[in-house]
């Protein structure tokens, strides 16, 4: 029978533990359980029999660590084959008239995908994939993707399987007990990533006990369409210092686990520690139970690697990642300024938002290369889903693929062409997409055309798969002040929308606005009108006080906020801190006949130092208050640590402090577009390390002295860091490694500079260095911390310049 | 004496301040960045998720299993019937704190990788004083923990910790090409016990470095 079509209609019952047996059966400790497979095939079909003999509809193959990272590519072959004809055989011996499938199992890899691994999304991908392609190949009936503790590993997982086969897929991760995988991702937002990218079944095994993993069910079958699969540990392992056993009984877990059952689980079975008499118990105490159905829970989600973001009240998408009309953010995407553009991202995450829009679309900018490059970025640091917005649909696929969660992409249109470019990648990567409301003729001038328009689009998906409930309509803002009747169209075409069609909208606001004066009035008086005609989403500038007003307020008013809590929160706690009004500088005191910008300085009071500098930008010239302000005051500081009379977060702050003057100096320069900048510096930590936290010290100070720092990460190839200093035509190039054995690839790193750039001075430190280790490895200098760094850039600029 | 892995996890411990300042490389408070770090340490509270997990070896096995050629180790084991292997971890979450304000303060990003050495140091103390109690009971004494790094102990030895106490999925601990751990804020180590008490000088106390910037007082 068709795998699918017997899980409609069935309560599924998985197998259990496998390497307790198999221990049992003899395994030596440290043995590869994998292998077993080929040298003692009889035991493990034994095992599989057993299973089947208790009742399993579904057994996994001894494939969890089958991978090509521990064997080679012959002996991963043998292995998989061999497995999925001991599961047949073991079907084949075993008695009972019951289905029987064979699942490829396959489990994590161990290793954990950059940026906090060194695992690459793609090797990931193509590392699930040979095994997967071995399992087609020797002919498993599906695929079950089993305790996994990341949700990019599994995104890359079940992209694997997706991309090689039409198999059935279950996906199943490992939860801690505070209910999120060991990297943060709640049930909810696996649900959002799993279900999106078409997986049959979503679940959760091992780690926890039937009585743990309760809460974890009960999310999983609240917010999931497809079937929800559950697979408890025997419960912990206890010992009583001479056996180790795991401290549920199998009737206790048959009599839990069948609990799931009645709860709606439709796949059950055990994980570590439980053995075929817990799946017979689990069988006979669930035979009476008939399987609930599976409904379709109609969300509209998306999601980031640790959260889900749902269409259940309005949400706010910040816009703020955008070069359009911003010359301070174009400058940044021109010279890749990865901080100024994540800085964007996270003041717009401090002002509440719930998503953010990522465009980079600008003249000069590859964005096929640029915004996945951003999006990995933005995921680094910032846990909100983001809007991949552009209309170059290799730069969506590209960006689509490596974001780790369920995306959001902005967007299609009517366009015959937009929907056969866009529909097939929310197919594939699971999207949820914006469908702006106009098509070949234009955007039409009235709201019954938008609607059709819209409707139109949400056919065309249909006819890829995808759900209205992954459509969120887009009926578009105009500007009022070109005519008049713009924003009441809009209003009707989203009430129509809402209404008629059902789905989620969204608007970008602020367009309604353009050419009025005191626009944050307009737009928040038509943000409250949109509200109250369905709106869903508005994309819109965090910042806006006034928007933040009218949403806060909207929400309390229309019975969206409990108590009012969001709103008496906002009131008290975020309002008065968007109004504070910056002090200045003046009042920060003038100690040791320091100016207000030295002193804010010396002291690392970031936003004096702005305001300082800001008002002296009016009068004097970049130049001279870098000089005889930024500089002295600067080295002040540096001297005092040098001398051990200031400790490094004091230099560290000082620093901040100066870099906030310099953002002030760099607003003002881009609108005059004249630079006072010493010469450039690659920063790289080599090719292995991971640690960067002293690199971005010796950058950020680096900075403040006026030198362009590319930096270019961690875990750096030495052809990358050749390539930059070429490309930057940079005089020094600073490297970093922190430990013993990486050292050999910041030696390589050196060989190759030496060949290939040998004008280049190569500066080095860290943790492991020394003086005498640094000349060893042929560097020109050795900085013991961020002020050597800065002492030795001088220098050799000095020499140069 | 015991079979197979097993994972302890603990609840959050006060912050040790003086300790934090110290890492930060502070040798006393100072004003500003005593508010800065309240500030910090307000926003990472929840960040941290403490693992460890760890395996009791029969010394002997242990050399062998962990192919440990290390004369300090040996010394360190010396006279233990039993190793106790152990892997901690106080989560990935710090990781993307440190990262994330590398980018907007660098301050932060500073305290917050000294806040998570505090962490990651108090939860071995942790798990090492319960190794202690549970050793007691049985009239072992354990020995002063010993890392992966320390002396000549190399760093090569991690993946035989990661082997044998199976840290990624037992606590989420991966281990690169390169031997470094992710998340970083974790460490490796081993406990020897031993029948015979010994006078227990830990940490700073048995290091020869005394010129260190971090020493204790």
């Amino acid at each position: 029978m068709d795998f699918r079509k017997f899980l409609q209609q069935n309560t599924v019952y998985l197998d259990g533990g496998m390497g307790t047996l198999l221990q049992k059966a003899g395994l030596p400790l440290g043995e590869l359980p994998e292998r077993w497979n080929v040298t003692q095939a009889g035991e493990v079909q034994a095992i599989h029999a057993a299973y089947f003999n208790a009742g399993s509809h579904v057994v996994a193959t001894n494939t969890f660590g089958a991978n090509c990272l521990k064997f080679t590519e012959n002996e991963l072959e043998e292995i998989v084959r061999a497995a999925i004809e001991n599961a047949r055989l073991g079907a084949k011996k075993s008695h009972g008239t019951q289905e029987k499938f064979v699942a490829l199992d396959i489990g994590p890899t161990g290793k954990l995908l950059k940026p906090y691994g060194d695992f690459e999304f793609e090797d990931a991908v193509e590392t699930f994939a040979k095994t997967v392609r071995l399992g087609v190949k020797y002919g498993a009936d599906l695929v079950l993707i089993e305790t996994m503790g990341d949700s990019y590993e599994t995104k890359a997982a079940l992209l694997a399987v997706k991309e090689n086969c039409d198999l059935p897929v279950l996906v199943s991760c490992a939860y801690g007990e505070d209910g999120k995988l060991m990297t943060g991702a709640s049930p909810e937002a696996m649900v959002a990533l799993v279900e999106g990218m078409g997986a049959d079944a979503v679940g959760v095994n091992c780690s926890l006990g039937p009585k743990q993993m309760r809460g974890i069910v009960e999310k999983l079958l609240k917010v999931a369409s497809v079937p929800v699969l559950v697979k408890p540990n025997a419960g912990l392992p206890v010992t009583d210092g001479k056996d180790t056993y795991y401290d549920v009984t199998e009737e206790e877990f048959a009599l839990e686990t069948a609990e799931f059952v009645k709860m709606g689980a439709r796949l059950v079975g055990g994980c570590c520690g439980t053995t075929p008499a817990y799946i017979e118990k689990l069988t006979a105490k669930t035979k009476g139970i008939s399987p609930l159905p599976i409904t379709d829970k109609n969300r509209t989600c998306v999601s980031s690697y640790t959260h889900a973001v749902a269409f259940d009240k309005p949400l706010l998408i910040g816009e703020r990642i955008n070069p359009t009309g911003k010359k301070r953010f174009r400058q940044a995407l021109a010279e890749k300024d990865v901080g100024y553009i994540l800085n964007e991202g996270i003041v717009q995450q401090e002002k509440g938002a719930h998503i953010l829009d990522v465009n980079v679309g600008a003249p000069d900018i590859c964005e096929a290369e640029e915004l996945p490059r951003y999006v990995k970025e933005l995921q680094a640091v910032i846990d909100l889903p983001l809007q991949i917005d552009t209309s170059d649909s290799a730069a969506m696929e590209k960006a689509m693929r490596l974001y780790n969660g369920k995306p959001f992409v902005n967007s299609v249109n009517g366009k015959r062409e937009s929907m056969a470019a866009v529909f097939p990648l929310v197919k594939k990567y699971g999207g949820v997409v914006v469908a702006l409301t106009l098509d070949e003729k234009g955007i039409p001038d009235t709201a019954e055309d938008r609607l059709a328009i819209a409707e139109k689009i949400v056919a065309e998906a249909a006819k890829y798969g995808i759900s209205k409930k992954d459509i969120v309509v887009d009926p578009l803002a105009m500007t009022v002040s070109a005519d008049k009747n713009a924003a009441t169209v809009t209003l009707t075409a989203l009430r129509m929308i809402r209404q008629k069609l059902g789905v989620h909208t969204s608007l970008g606001v602020s367009n309604v606005s353009f050419g009025l004066p005191a626009r944050d009035t307009v737009n928040a008086a038509f943000f409250a009108l949109a509200l109250e005609n369905g709106l869903s989403a508005a994309i819109m500038n965090p910042n806006s006080v006034e928007m933040q007003k009218t949403y806060y307020a909207f929400c309390a008013l229309k019975g969206l906020d409990e108590n009012c809590g969001e709103y008496i929160r906002f009131a008290t706690e975020k309002l008065p801190a968007f109004q504070t009004v910056v002090q200045a500088a003046a009042q920060s005191g003038n100690i040791h006949g320091e100016t207000p910008l030295q002193s804010a300085i010396v002291r690392g009071l970031k936003t004096e130092a702005a305001v300082a500098c800001e008002s002296l930008l009016g009068v004097r010239s970049a130049q001279e208050i870098v000089e005889t302000e930024i500089v002295p005051a600067l080295d002040t500081v540096g001297k005092a640590y040098e001398e051990k009379r200031a400790y490094l977060p004091q230099l560290l702050m000082s620093a901040e402090a100066a870099k906030a003057a310099f953002e002030q100096i760099k607003k003002n320069m881009s609108q005059a577009g004249s630079s006072v900048k010493k010469c450039k510096i690659v920063l790289a930590t080599v090719k292995g390390d991971i640690h960067d936290i002293g690199k971005n010290i010796v950058g950020t100070l680096l900075e403040n002295y006026g030198f362009t720092v590319i930096d270019l990460g961690r875990d750096i190839p030495p052809e990358t860091v050749l390539n930059a200093a070429q490309a930057e035509n940079a005089p020094i190039v600073g490297l970093s490694a922190l430990m013993t054995t990486t050292l050999p690839s910041m030696a390589e790193t050196i060989d190759l500079l030496r060949e290939k750039a040998p004008a280049v001075k190569i500066l080095v430190g860290g943790a492991v260095l020394t003086e005498e280790y640094a000349a060893k490895l042929g560097a020109d200098g050795y900085a013991k911390d961020g002020m050597g760094a800065v002492r030795y850039a001088e220098e050799i600029y000095a020499k140069i310049k | 004496m015991l079979n197979g892995v097993f994972v302890k996890t603990y609840p959050s411990s006060p912050f040790d301040r003086q300790e934090i300042l110290r890492y930060a490389g502070c040798k006393n408070d100072f004003a500003a960045g005593t508010a800065l770090l309240e500030d910090a340490l307000c926003e990472c509270e929840k960040a941290f998720s403490y693992r460890v997990c760890y395996r009791v070896f029969e010394t002997e096995d242990f050399f062998k299993r962990f192919q440990a050629q290390s004369k300090a180790l040996r010394k360190n084991l010396d006279g233990c019937d039993y190793t106790v292997a152990f892997a901690a971890t106080v989560g990935l979450d710090i990781d993307r704190l440190i990262a994330k304000y590398a980018n907007v303060s660098v301050t932060k990003s500073w305290l917050f990788q000294a806040i998570g050495a505090e962490r990651i140091e108090s939860l071995c103390d942790a798990f090492c004083a319960d190794i202690k109690a549970q050793a007691k009971e049985k009239g072992y004494y354990p020995r002063p923990r010993f890392s992966v790094g320390y002396g000549d102990f190399p760093l090569e030895t991690q993946k035989y910790f990661f082997a044998e106490l199976d840290c990624a999925r037992k606590i989420g601990l991966t281990l690169t090409d390169s031997f470094l751990m992710s998340p970083t804020k974790s460490v490796t180590a081993v406990v020897g016990l031993s029948k015979i008490e010994k006078e227990e000088k830990t940490g700073c106390a048995v290091c020869e470095k005394t010129d260190c910037a971090m020493r204790r007082k």
